[in-house]
């Protein structure tokens, strides 16, 4: 008989975890690098859980109706897209208040995929089931690395792209001519102006941008965590996403990390749910969101773009 | 404007309800005779009014000061949870003493909770719309573990929790309908609040902080004590919204009983420019919508979604709805604003 410790510590427990850990750190990785790079050109989107829960939907019934996955990508991306340039008209065209926008995205968001997944089970008796997930794929000789191997490079295709992209990400922030735009607009809108740089287009591209990748994350909840629907299935998973942006400092490389540090939490609640049945199960499953509202209030000393939040009036 | 947006909220719907193979016009006439037609149907309409009138009025109180308390929700649930603890602990006070006495820790309980969110937001700077929006999930399961085990009802198959005291409950006003006494609470506190934002020393200083902290800050206002009370009294207030959901309309917990009523409460703040006395009229308006709306859809499975997608529509149309104002005025303005310009 082992000790409950040791028992914690073993393989048996840990690897699992990583492994759930690495997969629904995923979803937010990926929304995370969209809203890190809308926010640095000075657009809260707020309405991130939104663009995720639409994704999800999308790329539910896209691919049941396409019958491909790949194409079910594509329509939660389109989605997460659609929202966005909602989004951009109100906030950054009208300059509309951001927080107002992104509450109304969410609630709508919410409200119209459960009604029509609603309809769909009213006149199919039941919700359909998905087409199936994207499985996992193992990289050979990378995933033979004890522990890590498994956890990191036995996962879909998703994953990988979220790696690519984190690099992808910090290239365009720190390496390119857009990113430094990107960077003026959010920092002080009115100098990038006068230096010929049109804001406005550039928070755009960046809004638009964090809505098409927010989409595809949440595509991954219904074409490979799961292959199905559920109302609210992304529950305030987006709004973690607004966190591990703030935590992470507006770097995309750290917000990996920050990510995939709140998936460990959430994967351990999941788990510990299996080991320890006589903790009630509502208490795992509120964790996530205690970490984070712990997390926020010790990492204080970030500093967001100057102009974060602040519509942008062409000429000043 | 608020009926701009009113108006442009239900063209979009109409638009979406037609594009779903409904016919908009039957859908929207049903919804009206199912909210006013009877007088039953109308104290229908202002119950569910009510808790997002607290809701919204709770809102507004933060937004005056700048504070964004989205955490309305879960601090409907707080109240909610609260009312019943007291519903079924004090049962040997009588109904004179017991319900004051559970609207207080309604109002207590509810604003602590909101004042974690306060706190960091008054001290340490954190933003409180993440914090508020983290609490509302907390908020959700600590609901869904005392519906689902302490409180449960043994006796009753669906998820609920086992009900009030007889004297806790709230009085009928009307008899005929469901229209409790909860109902007067959130007029009441509109008004309250209304003159309190407007004619104390304590409300202005609310408004101050929300017009600028710098500006409050040097005119001498204690920012960290003014945010402090708002986000307690905002949630407070919210609270009161769930205390009479248990008190008047339920005297259970049902799963999800308040789901959805912070953002509605939230919409209707928005609706009224989160002026007190508007938000009662726009809180019966999305009363309204709930109501006609369980008539307006054929089976009820389908109406939270519907009703959820009604206001996230109403909330994007009154950042439109100004807007066209804008648009109008702009154009009055042109010559004036191109001569300058020469």
């Amino acid at each position: 008989m082992r000790s409950p410790l040791v028992e914690l510590l073993s393989q048996e427990f840990v690897l699992p975890v990583l492994v759930t850990a690495v997969m629904l750190a995923t979803p937010l990785l990926l929304a995370a690098l969209g809203e890190t790079l809308s926010e640095k050109s000075g657009v809260f989107n707020i309405g991130i859980e939104g663009y995720m829960l639409m994704g999800a939907f999308a790329a539910y019934a896209g691919a049941l109706v396409t019958r491909n996955l790949w194409s079910g990508c594509l329509f939660g991306v389109v989605s997460g897209l659609a929202l966005a340039l909602l989004h951009s008209i109100l906030c950054v065209t009208l300059g509309s208040d951001q927080i107002v926008s992104g509450i109304g995205i969410n609630v709508f968001s919410w409200g119209i995929t459960s009604f029509i997944f609603r309809m769909l089970q009213a006149t199919m008796g039941k919700a359909p089931m998905g087409l199936g997930t994207f499985k996992p794929v193992s990289i050979p000789i990378l995933s033979d690395i004890p522990w890590l191997g498994p956890a990191f490079f036995e996962q879909s295709i998703l994953t990988y792209a979220s790696y690519i992209l984190i690099f992808i990400f910090g290239a365009i922030l720190y390496r390119t001519q857009f990113g430094l735009k990107v960077r003026a607009a959010g920092e002080d809108p009115l100098v990038t102006e006068s230096r010929g740089v049109n804001p406005i287009k550039i928070r755009y591209v960046s809004v638009l941008i964090c809505g098409a990748i927010a989409g595809l994350a949440g595509s991954f909840y219904t074409l490979v965590w799961l292959s199905a629907f559920n109302e609210g299935m992304t529950a305030g998973r987006g709004f973690i996403v607004l966190g591990t942006v703030i935590v992470s400092g507006w770097n995309p490389y750290f917000t990996f990390g920050v990510c995939l540090i709140f998936a460990f939490v959430e994967a351990l609640g999941l788990k510990l749910q299996i080991f320890y049945p006589q903790i009630p199960y509502p208490f795992m499953l509120m964790l996530p969101y205690v970490i984070t509202i712990i997390v926020l209030a010790l990492r204080r000393r970030v500093v967001p773009p100057k102009n974060l939040g602040v519509p942008y009036k062409r000429g000043g | 404007m608020a009926i701009l947006a009113v108006l442009l909220g239900f063209i979009v719907g109409a638009i979406l309800i037609q594009a779903s193979g409904l016919n908009a016009l039957e859908a929207y006439s049903a919804m009206f005779l199912g909210a006013f037609s009877t007088s039953y149907k109308t104290a229908e309409t202002l119950i569910r009014a009510s808790p997002f009138m607290l809701a919204a009025l709770g809102f507004a109180i933060g937004f005056k000061a700048g504070y964004w308390n989205i955490g309305v929700e879960g601090q409907l649930v707080i109240g909610t949870v609260v009312a019943l603890w007291g519903g079924i602990t004090f049962t040997y006070l009588p109904s004179i003493l017991l319900i004051p006495l559970i609207y207080l820790l309604g109002f207590l309980g509810a604003g602590v909770w909101s004042l974690i969110s306060g706190f960091l937001k008054a001290k340490f700077g954190v933003n409180e719309i993440l914090t508020t929006l983290m609490m509302n999930y907390v908020a959700f399961w600590v609901g869904h573990y005392l519906v689902h085990f302490p409180w449960d009802d043994p006796e009753v198959y669906v998820p609920q929790t086992i009900p009030i005291a007889a004297s806790a409950k709230l009085p009928i006003l009307v008899s005929g309908t469901r229209l409790h006494a909860g109902v007067i609470v959130g007029l009441v506190s509109a008004f309250i609040i209304y003159m309190f934002l407007k004619k104390t020393c304590l409300g202005y200083s609310i408004r101050a902080v929300g017009f600028s902290m710098e500006g409050a800050r040097y005119g001498g206002v204690s920012v960290f004590k003014t945010l402090m009370i708002t986000s307690f009294l905002s949630g407070g207030i919210a609270g009161l919204g769930g205390v009479g959901e248990v008190l008047g309309a339920y005297h259970v917990i049902l799963e999800n009983l308040t789901y959805g009523y912070g953002f509605t409460g939230i919409a209707a703040a928005m609706l009224a420019l989160s002026n007190p006395l508007g938000i009662i009229l726009s809180s019966i308006f999305f009363g309204f919508l709930v109501t006609g709306s369980l008539y307006m859809t054929r089976g009820a499975g389908l109406t939270i979604g519907a009703i959820q997608f009604f206001v996230g529509i109403m909330i994007l149309a009154t950042l439109v709805s100004p807007l066209i104002g804008k648009i109008t005025e702009r154009k009055e303005l042109k010559p004036l604003i191109s001569n300058e310009s020469r």
